[in-house]
């Protein structure tokens, strides 16, 4: 959910998430070092949504969603 | 008749190899078929429902096979519950695979046709590795990750996983819908982006614009079903059986990252399929054994209980080969 908290997936998200999934599966031993990996990714994150280096978009939206008053869009 | 029987067993070793690749010739076109059907039918459906309710009803299809597993080995472990660890592996076996394997294959097949498109006369250049931008609608999925994955804190820190937790989750799921229902579907101006047998599905007239929609969505449900079901009944939990289950959608997926412009869709299929395991396939586990209660270890070990008074000892299950 942090990974796309400021509505973007790029490049270095997927290597990381790719990464530590890989070295799940060819050293299924290595869990809790992934397991320790994966915490420290999430406070690297929310630290740079502290800092203001990414914007925490995704909750902001999602009030404007759910308060947002939807006008259906005529049919063909 | 001593030289006879080896004869007849290498004939059956044939005739059974012939067999698996005679059933692979049609089960997998059958399986891309399916997946391209639902992906169509998704299409088509977020111009009457919203796009959220359509992959929500796609993720659904997609998990079929999942959810058939998860049912045979939870149904199992309140059987043997020496057998219960195999229903939590097999969850974040699922989960695990979505977003380790998924999401980054999603964005690496955007980036590639993002590339190629460039290449293929763009304006100006693109850059080399573009993000892909979330649309505002799609806040609604991401933050629907939130809440099942507080409330599995919560049953870590309480190490208990009960009928009660499942009810919960499973409130969660339809309070989760219920907001994906508010939005909008579509406007009918994006209906010209959308591939053929989209099209043709949304533009029937009355109420023939819903069945055709329901008809792509569940030939192609019932089709996955039927086909993945025999491969699925081998089961090397964990890894295998959530590869094989989860096929489907990676297909689905991955046609639209390969879209560039629905590489958003693509993305949210994923988080949709992710939010229907945290909660639905989660909830699955108790309500499918007979065991009273689960008792989760923090380190996401399992073991079941021996009754009201307390869990057994997880060191059975505990062991590399059986995580």
């Amino acid at each position: 959910m942090m990974v796309l908290a400021n509505m973007e997936f790029d490049w270095r998200d997927a290597t990381v998430l790719f990464v530590l999934w890989l070295v799940q599966f060819l050293q299924p031993g290595l869990r809790d070092i992934v397991a320790i990996a994966y915490g420290v990714w999430m406070v690297v994150l929310a630290t740079e949504f502290v800092v203001g280096r990414k914007v925490l978009l995704a909750p902001q939206y999602c009030w404007e969603m759910i308060r947002r008053k939807h006008d259906r869009p005529a049919p063909l | 008749m001593i030289t006879r029987v080896p004869y007849v067993k290498v004939l059956a070793l044939l005739s059974t190899a012939g067999g698996s690749a005679l059933s692979a010739l049609w089960t997998f076109p059958a399986i891309l078929t399916s997946a391209f059907l639902v992906a169509w039918g998704a299409e088509a459906a977020q111009f009457l429902i919203s796009q959220g309710v359509a992959l929500a009803i796609l993720a659904w299809l997609q998990t079929l096979p999942e959810f058939a597993v998860e049912a045979v080995i939870a149904w199992d472990a309140g059987r043997e519950p020496e057998r219960a660890h195999l229903a939590i592996a097999n969850l974040t076996g699922a989960i695990r695979l979505l977003l380790g394997l998924g999401w980054p294959m999603i964005y690496f097949v955007f980036a590639a046709s993002s590339r190629n498109r460039a290449a293929g006369g763009a304006q100006h250049a693109a850059p080399l590795l573009p993000a892909i931008r979330l649309e505002r609608e799609h806040a609604l999925e991401i933050m629907g990750l939130v809440p099942p994955l507080l409330y599995f804190g919560v049953i870590l820190l309480k190490q208990r996983f009960t009928w009660v937790d499942a009810l919960v989750l499973l409130a969660l799921y339809v309070a989760y819908l219920w907001l994906l229902f508010r939005n909008a579907p579509r406007g009918a101006e994006h209906a010209a982006d959308a591939p053929a047998v989209s099209r043709w599905a949304y533009r029937q007239p009355g109420w023939r614009r819903p069945v055709a929609i329901a008809a792509l969505l569940g030939g192609g449900g019932a089709l996955l079903y039927v086909t993945a079901h025999p491969f699925l009944e081998f089961v090397l939990v964990q890894w295998v059986a959530p590869f094989l289950s989860e096929f489907p959608e990676k297909v689905s997926a991955f046609y639209w990252a390969r879209r560039v412009t629905h590489a958003p869709m693509a993305l949210m299929n994923m988080v949709s399929s992710n939010i229907n395991q945290w909660t639905v396939l989660a909830a699955m586990i108790p309500l499918c054994t007979a065991t009273p209660a689960y008792a989760i270890m923090a380190c996401g070990w399992i073991s079941t209980s021996t009754g009201p008074s307390g869990s057994r000892s997880c060191s059975p299950c505990c062991s590399p080969a059986s995580r």
